[in-house]
């Protein structure tokens, strides 16, 4: 459902963006979409495929190699899809001349996708044989380099170290994916079309080479990045954070009733995803385009999609690594975690709310009663964010007979 | 069945921790059950997730015969049944069905022999008529009966349990120890991690503690 009103949002924004642009404008967004879907790849992959949960069930099959190549493909389709309908809307969504330039519309499309596709691959071949590699890092056994920087400046990400190369996969991968289409747009602009579709096709192509090459021993990496991930992750071998945890009493603004329950899943939330980091950094970004003066339409699809991201996140509380059924149904009725995860998502409220409070303080666009339609439509979504989650966990829990 | 399991150095850290298992070498022979045990952290579960290819050493190797199985685990899990520490059966599927679609995945399904094959493993097992139940509202018991049955219904050449008695009644224990038992007798090659060691130790070739200075077998 979560998924679905996402690919909602994302499609009635490309409507909304698109709707009587001309193809030129068209091929533009379609490229601003590919960045849009390099940037997603970049972070999306070994967040969807790992660790494998279903992993016990597949060595019982003990599925071939390329066929767990073909499962595990076939988890990214949903992130595929939801970067897909939304450029197909910006290629085809034309109220006013569905058929015009239909020519021109395709070739945009061909090209967006082509370029998708490629980011797609590119990012799931490097995070689905990045086990070994992880590994070796985490356990000291490559990497010294980074541990002596870290040592010497005091200075590194605050992520386990088996980590590190993935978050260098993600900047490698986000940069190659940028590179393609600037490079695709720098022929388009210069009116070599032809040349246009040569940066996609190459990076698909080399993908594709390494993932054929990495076929016959798919199973190897497979299990190998599936441990790998559920060591540093889960699996009773969770690494320690240098974040410090949220205090008790600096929830003070939760209800007595709930407030152990939001506690204890603030903290794992906050083990799981730097949210806090993310929320700030896409503040950062409605400043600047507000500063820029981008449309309102524009505004509106940015904030609904931090908004539905960020209350999103709670998610991750509904894994069974974080919400044992049987537990969490004998801690609390259905009712009182919906209760709960509505107080987690609402953490973020003050922060949005106030920094929207900025925007109108230091623009003209935009008053007070903005404001208050935006704190609406946070509450609104984080009780459904929050009851979505919870009866897809606690409330399809049935007690064992 | 004639290939022997063999520990080359085994090494196993956490990130930069101390070692939970340190150069570890030694062989498991067919036709021998052997128990690990020791106190919680002794590296039990470790050694069973690196038999099991559901973590990779920090060094040293595994050898299945001429297969290093954390290089090609397909080929080396295609001799191998589980019993995990967590359930991990899928909810809505039937015991039956589960046992029927391993078989299929594996290749050893055929329309003549195969329900009989499903059927008389559970009825060893003592899964009563409940068994076309879907397994999600099956007794802790039920699903560690249904996890020792999709161990065996491929007729492995190994088979690696961690506490597989978890749960088990009385006769069902007597049951998963007498198939355990014959299984062994047949050549089979079974390595237990188990606290619940009395029904056990009687019929165990070896039994090899953990978390001592170096592994000690009896």
């Amino acid at each position: 459902m979560a998924y679905g009103l996402l690919l909602g949002v994302l499609s009635a924004a490309a409507l909304l963006l698109a709707a009587g642009a001309d193809p030129g404008t068209r091929a533009a967004g379609l490229r601003l979409w590919a960045l849009a879907g390099a940037a997603a790849f970049a972070v999306a992959p070994p967040n969807v495929l790992f660790p494998d949960p279903n992993v016990s069930m597949l060595q019982r099959l003990n599925w071939a190699p390329v066929r767990l190549l073909r499962y595990q493909a076939r988890r990214l389709g949903p992130l595929v899809l939801l970067l897909a309908v939304p450029a197909v809307l910006v290629a085809y969504g034309d109220p006013n001349g569905p058929l015009r330039d239909l020519g021109t519309k395709t070739v945009a499309l061909g090209q967006g996708l082509l370029l998708i596709g490629a980011a797609a691959l590119d990012s799931f071949v490097h995070f689905a044989t990045l086990g070994a590699r992880s590994q070796a890092w985490h356990e000291g056994r490559a990497g010294q380099w980074y541990a002596q920087a870290v040592e010497e400046q005091g200075q590194g990400v605050s992520l386990p170290r088996g980590l590190v190369p993935a978050l260098f996969a993600t900047t490698r991968c986000f940069a190659v994916g940028v590179s393609v289409v600037v490079a695709t747009a720098a022929a388009a602009a210069n009116g070599l079309y032809a040349l246009a579709w040569a940066p996609g096709c190459l990076l698909l192509g080399w993908a594709g080479l390494r993932l054929w090459r990495s076929r016959p021993a798919y199973d190897r990496h497979f299990y190998h990045t599936t441990a790998f991930y559920a060591e540093v992750l889960g699996g009773g071998t969770v690494a320690a954070t240098d974040r410090a945890p949220v205090p008790y009493d600096a929830l003070y603004w939760v209800p007595v009733r709930w407030r152990p329950a939001v506690w204890a899943s603030v903290r794992q939330l906050d083990r799981r995803l730097p949210l806090g980091r993310l929320v700030a950094v896409a503040h950062l970004g409605l400043w600047l385009f507000c500063v820029r003066g981008v449309s309102p339409a524009f505004i509106t699809t940015y904030l609904t999609l931090i908004f539905t991201g960020q209350v999103a996140a709670c998610a991750v509380l509904g894994a069974p690594s974080a919400a044992p059924r049987p537990f969490q149904r004998a801690l609390q009725s259905v009712g009182d975690w919906i209760g709960t995860r509505t107080f987690v998502n609402l953490r973020w409220f003050g922060p949005h709310v106030g920094s929207l409070a900025l925007v109108v303080l230091f623009g003209t666009t935009y008053g007070w009663a903005w404001v208050g339609a935006w704190a609406a439509v946070h509450l609104g979504l984080s009780v459904a964010a929050a009851t979505v989650v919870t009866l897809a966990t606690e409330g399809s829990f049935r007690p064992a007979a | 069945m004639d290939d022997p399991l063999t520990l080359q150095a085994l090494s196993k850290r956490y990130g930069d921790g101390p070692p939970v298992l340190s150069d570890l070498s030694r062989s498991f022979d067919p036709g021998t059950l052997t128990l690990l045990v020791g106190p919680n952290g002794a590296g039990k579960t470790t050694l069973l997730r690196l038999l099991a290819v559901q973590a990779y050493p920090t060094s040293g190797a595994v050898r299945y015969g001429e297969i290093d199985v954390h290089e090609e685990p397909y080929r080396y899990l295609q001799r191998v049944g589980l019993v995990h520490a967590g359930p991990a059966l899928p909810e809505h599927l039937t015991a039956v069905e589960l046992l029927e679609w391993i078989l299929r995945s594996r290749g050893q399904w055929t329309d003549d022999e195969g329900p009989a094959r499903i059927g008389s493993l559970l009825d060893r097992l003592r899964l009563d008529e409940r068994r076309e139940n879907l397994i999600g509202t099956y007794s802790s018991g039920m699903t560690q009966k249904a996890q020792v049955a999709a161990a065996f219904v491929a007729e492995p050449a190994v088979v690696l349990m961690d506490e597989p008695l978890r749960s088990l009644d009385t006769a069902t224990t007597e049951a998963t120890v007498d198939l355990l038992r014959e299984f062994v007798a047949d050549g089979g090659l079974a390595i237990v991690a188990s606290h619940l060691t009395d029904a056990l130790r009687p019929h165990a070739d070896a039994v090899v503690r953990l978390g001592e200075e170096s592994p000690v077998s009896a």
